[in-house]
């Protein structure tokens, strides 16, 4: 059996946006090895979301293949892609919380789905996450009630929650600011430590610059085409 | 006269589309009738995420709901118990008292008007809830989580409609007797002890009457909960859709309900 090497491989994958049909990488290669940060500036394009959701398995590349943790993602059953899915933790440009449920809750929803561990045990780490991403803990109120800076915090909370193998950053700083740098590096350091691989993806060009990042491949998408990138 | 030639030319294709439309609309539900009952059914599928979302919508749809079904309960008792026991006994009749209760009350009504409450108010709820989730992007978010959103959001929706509704039709059924029989005291024509009045209406009770309380519960809360899930599940561009899916909603579950009951009555 070969050994797993990479996170993710993305070989030669074209990936187009479900919703308008348009290309938005096309022939992209790209193998993310554990403890790996690839950090991906998407110019003028919000695409982000469409690229995690092909990371994720959620859309199928048009051509070329995905696989996370060696899995091509159309191969996989539903039941083991959910699991697997389970293994990525990922900070959406969007936060989306369900309504009905207080966040304290709905940030523990993947653990609690996913792992057998103590609720208690998660309820801790989760409230120490927060206090990283500087709240001053964990908050139960529902998310109509919060503000929308507050509950990108806790998203970033939520993708660190747990042992992710993977982590997609959808343009973190655009909402939050470059102020959630030292905290997010901080994190993202430990877990590359522990093996995890990142995907970080943004519009910034500071973050394309920034040369205490220290980040393995450094792209830029320019047309539809992944180019490498220097510091 | 064109029109009307016109008219008589496309009849065959309006009237093949609504058939192709119902076959097709009506093997979707059976398909996921089947899915959810086998889902249900797997260990796997009942996480602790999952059945805290079961044990919220048994307190939602339930729960919430036994205050308003004791209410009407109580003015059906002494709508038609009462009445029931009041003529009947006027007519020296008293040993026809249960076989009224179990055919009118039992067999057909209470089980019809407690599952119209809760599309009322749970179905209609959950289509604007999982329409609203859909449009705002959350049902992806539980995707991107590797959370099956059938598996967290319709298996306990469903699951815990079926329960309910079996759960509130006895509730009701309970509450009904109760009134009625404690009122005709009050006013002094009941002549059944409490134990008789029990026992005429059991014994009027074969297994098919347990039957059609199971199938005329469980199995509309199971087809009502599906139609609602999939229709708010299936709003998808905008949640101006939400006003318009609701009262198509209503229509299908109202049918659906009226169809299984005279099937199961026709049966049973």
């Amino acid at each position: 059996m070969r050994p797993q090497k990479s996170v993710i491989e993305i070989d030669s994958a074209t990936i187009v946006d479900d919703q308008t049909g348009n290309i938005i990488v096309s022939g992209v290669t790209l193998y993310l090895n554990f403890g790996e940060l690839a950090l991906i500036h998407l110019g003028q394009r919000d695409v982000c979301s469409v690229i995690g959701d092909a990371c994720a398995g959620l859309t199928t590349p048009v051509a070329g293949s995905i696989c996370f943790l060696g899995h091509n993602w159309p191969q996989t059953s539903p039941d083991h892609a959910n699991a697997l899915r389970g293994l990525i933790g990922r900070v959406f440009k969007t936060a989306n919380w369900i309504d009905y449920m207080a966040v304290s809750e709905a940030i523990l929803l993947s653990q609690l789905h996913h792992t057998r561990r103590p609720a208690e045990e998660i309820r801790d780490e989760a409230m120490k996450l927060c206090r990283i991403f500087g709240l001053p803990g964990l908050p139960t109120q529902r998310p109509g009630n919060m503000l929308s800076i507050d509950l990108q915090k806790i998203a970033c909370a939520r993708a660190f929650l747990g042992r992710p193998r993977l982590i997609i950053l959808e343009e973190p700083t655009q909402s939050l600011g470059r102020e959630i740098l030292p905290g997010l590096t901080k994190k993202i350091n430990e877990l590359r430590d522990r093996g995890a691989g990142v995907l970080w993806m943004t519009q910034d060009d500071y973050i394309l610059r920034e040369p205490y990042l220290d980040c393995t491949y450094r792209f830029r998408i320019v047309g539809s085409e992944l180019i490498e990138a220097t510091a | 006269m064109t029109l009307l030639t016109n008219f008589m030319q496309n009849l065959p294709a309006v009237i093949g589309e609504s058939v192709i439309g119902i076959w097709n609309r009506l093997s979707y539900l059976i398909s996921v009738s089947v899915a959810i009952i086998i889902q249900s059914l797997r260990p796997i599928n009942w996480r602790r995420s999952v059945r805290k979302e079961f044990i919220r919508q048994c307190y939602f749809t339930g729960a919430l709901a036994f205050n308003f079904i004791a209410v009407l309960a109580i003015l059906v008792g002494l709508g038609m118990v009462f009445q029931a026991i009041f003529w009947l006994s006027m007519a020296g009749q008293e040993e026809y008292i249960g076989t009224f209760i179990v055919l009118v009350l039992v067999r057909e009504i209470v089980p019809i008007l407690v599952a119209l409450i809760l599309i009322g108010r749970s179905g209609s709820a959950i289509v604007a809830e999982l329409g609203t989730m859909r449009i705002s992007g959350q049902v992806r978010m539980l995707d991107a989580q590797g959370i099956d959103p059938f598996i967290f959001l319709v298996l306990p929706r469903v699951t815990a409609m079926a329960l309910c509704m079996f759960c509130l039709t006895v509730a009701f059924l309970a509450v009904a007797l109760g009134s009625g029989f404690v009122f005709a005291h009050l006013v002094g024509i009941g002549k059944l002890s409490l134990i008789e009045f029990i026992n005429t209406v059991l014994m009027k009770m074969g297994p098919s009457e347990y039957a059609v309380i199971m199938l005329k519960t469980m199995f509309p809360g199971l087809i009502i909960g599906i139609i609602c899930c999939t229709n708010g599940l299936g709003v998808t561009y905008a949640s101006t859709e939400v006003p318009r899916v609701l009262p198509e909603t209503f229509t299908q579950c109202v049918l659906a309900l009226f169809v299984i009951s005279v099937c199961t009555s026709i049966v049973l």
